[in-house]
């Protein structure tokens, strides 16, 4: 049968051209980080500057190394005016601290909501869902200003309990993965578990949660590169706590001296590159499993 | 009547548990739903009729915030700006969307190499922007102008650092990296389509563009809309990483409201609170047109939309 549609497949010229684009594409992409990966091991002066495509005359891997010890953020406090400098181990801990911290809140948050509608049928569950639709719908803009001085007067400004709360938002398009998971959820699972005297967090817990674990790890995995790769929250709700996303951008974009050359530059994008990318390769199965989510109705 | 008594405290004690699970799974989020989304929007609505003195820091109220929001969004730089935003909006959109259907099929229909392309559609998700940014810049401020000169012999600058091709060289960065969720939910959705559908589309004669036209895209166009009508706040929120790129790039050429805006919080944030005042009004005032506008286009694209039937 699957020889059969095999087969039957032709090759028209959408998916010629389809195929031809792809192919760019591939060696667009994997081409500019295969170059950015041996630029980072080039040295400026005597290999970079006459041999800009090429592989490295010699591989400098003292390149990583330097920018660990001699790459600092230097960071203002906004009331006494006073300067502190970062450095890339105090970034690399704020990144895990940042990263795993709002993942766990983001996707705990999510995941506990969406059982609750989905599992209890009261009038708030509806309340909840009907928000998260009308959170996706309804845009608004430009309330970045108010949320700062919100978090301020708040005291959840700056500092690390204030932004994982910040982050345990259940709105979004994960709820409706998990909510579309617990719907379908075979409720003879839970019916035999509470005729056998199990109570909620029970069933929660050793019943509802092992069986969701794929979905949810997988959810937990996007979500901890998106935290861990972006700089721009951390940047505005955590000045005092820069990561390394954050630190390699201002490498990027205004590093003085030594720290000012291409490779360089490039050297601090593979440090915040490789991690991630490492979990990718070896989990890429589960990013690209069978994720998938309804339409918005309503 | 013991029993029956039983029977009832029974099952009150169970309902009570039951609520007291279900609250202790719901307060956390409810709580930061109503603090960082109900209360945050309150507060731009107050901060939009308040104007905050830049010595005494004192707070008065007043309409005249709003007018100066509105007035400074007639500004030519401004304008500038919002046509930027919008000649951009329309460009990347509609070539990621075709591009995304185009290699979604490919891979639903599982032609060669389909496996891989889909791990490599989805590496720019995974990738951090300011890395992408990065090897970007010096790629194409560096490297082209080389392969120009030495394959060529033409001696060109590079496509960020000289005007010349900034703005196609944002526009091509833009879609160059929008393919991750939207291929991997597109073509997941697609592998949903019944076998048997396919298979009789097939022995009637239908081309493979018809099958797509007839078939494939009606049962993946609530997706489809759902991309589209959560895309349109983009217009007035995208910036098109000319942030993440630095001030070099992001001259007014290519300067878009998303970018206005971002730049204009972050530089409050570290100074002081005068400009919230007139951020929040300029937000509201985008907010009262954008969101009638997704609701319109929402209500339309299901209107004229196809149906699987």
């Amino acid at each position: 049968m699957k020889q059969k549609v095999q087969q039957k497949r032709k090759w028209s010229p959408i998916y010629v051209l389809s195929l031809i684009v792809l192919i760019l594409y591939a060696i667009s992409l994997l081409g500019i980080l295969l170059w950015g990966f041996w630029t980072s091991f080039k040295d400026d002066q005597t290999d970079f500057r006459i041999n800009i495509l090429g592989l490295p005359k010699k591989w400098k891997f003292s390149n990583y190394s330097y920018i660990l010890e001699n790459f600092f953020v230097t960071i203002t406090d906004r009331e006494t005016g006073s300067y502190t400098r970062i450095g890339m181990a105090e970034m690399a801990w704020n990144s895990i601290a940042y990263s795993v911290g709002c993942t766990i809140a983001k996707a705990g948050a999510t995941f506990v909501t969406a059982y609750a509608c989905a599992r209890f049928r009261y009038k708030y569950s509806s309340v909840l869902y009907w928000i998260v639709i009308f959170t996706m719908i309804i845009p608004i803009v430009g309330n970045a200003a108010a949320q700062i001085q919100m978090t301020r007067k708040l005291g959840i400004y700056d500092n690390y309990l204030g932004v994982y709360f910040m982050n345990c938002s259940f709105t979004g398009m994960h709820f409706l993965i998990f909510y579309g998971i617990f719907k379908a959820f075979p409720t003879g699972f839970i019916e035999a578990a509470k005729m056998d005297g199990a109570g909620n967090w029970m069933i929660f817990l050793k019943i509802v949660t092992p069986l969701c674990m794929n979905t949810l790890l997988t959810i937990f995995v996007i979500d901890f590169i998106g935290f861990w790769s972006g700089y721009t929250a951390a940047l505005i709700y955590m000045p005092s706590y820069p990561t390394i996303a954050l630190g390699v951008w201002k490498l990027s974009t205004g590093a003085e001296n030594s720290l000012s050359t291409v490779p360089m530059r490039i050297c601090g994008a593979m440090i915040l590159f490789l991690p991630t990318f490492t979990l990718f390769l070896a989990m890429n199965k589960r990013f690209l499993g069978s994720l998938d989510v309804g339409g918005l109705k309503g | 009547m013991k029993t029956a008594d039983k029977k009832n405290k029974g099952l009150s004690r169970l309902r009570r548990n039951d609520l007291i699970f279900y609250i202790c799974l719901v307060i956390v989020p409810s709580l930061q739903f109503f603090l960082m989304y109900v209360c945050v929007n309150v507060n731009a609505i107050l901060l939009a009729f308040q104007k905050i003195d830049a010595v005494t820091m004192e707070t008065t109220w007043t309409m005249s915030t709003l007018k100066e929001a509105f007035l400074n969004f007639k500004t030519p730089m401004m304008l500038k700006r919002l046509g930027n935003s919008v000649k951009m909006y329309f460009t990347t959109q509609s070539i990621s969307m075709a591009l995304s259907l185009l290699f979604s099929n490919y891979i639903y229909k599982k032609y060669p190499g389909w496996g891989k392309f889909r791990v490599i559609l989805y590496i720019p998700y995974i990738i951090s922007g300011v890395v992408t940014t990065t090897l970007f810049r010096f790629f194409v401020d560096r490297a082209v102008p080389d392969i120009m000169q030495d394959l060529f012999g033409l001696e060109m600058e590079g496509l960020l650092s000289g005007p010349k091709y900034r703005y196609e060289a944002i526009i091509f960065y833009t879609i160059w990296l929008s393919f991750g969720t939207s291929v991997l939910l597109y073509s997941n959705r697609m592998s949903s389509i019944s076998v048997d559908v396919v298979e009789a589309a097939s022995l009637d004669g239908a081309s493979g563009f018809k099958e797509f036209i007839y078939i494939t895209f009606p049962h993946l166009y609530n997706l489809f809309t759902t991309f589209l009508v959560t895309s349109i706040v983009g217009i007035f929120t995208a910036e098109y990483s000319l942030f993440t790129f630095g001030s070099s790039v992001a001259t007014m050429e290519l300067q878009t409201i998303g970018y206005w805006f971002f730049t204009q919080t972050y530089d409050a944030s570290r100074t002081s609170d005068t400009m919230f005042t007139i951020l929040s009004a300029t937000g509201i005032m985008i907010t009262l047109i954008v969101a009638p506008l997704t609701i319109f286009v929402k209500h339309t694209l299901e209107k004229i939309g196809p149906s699987e039937d």
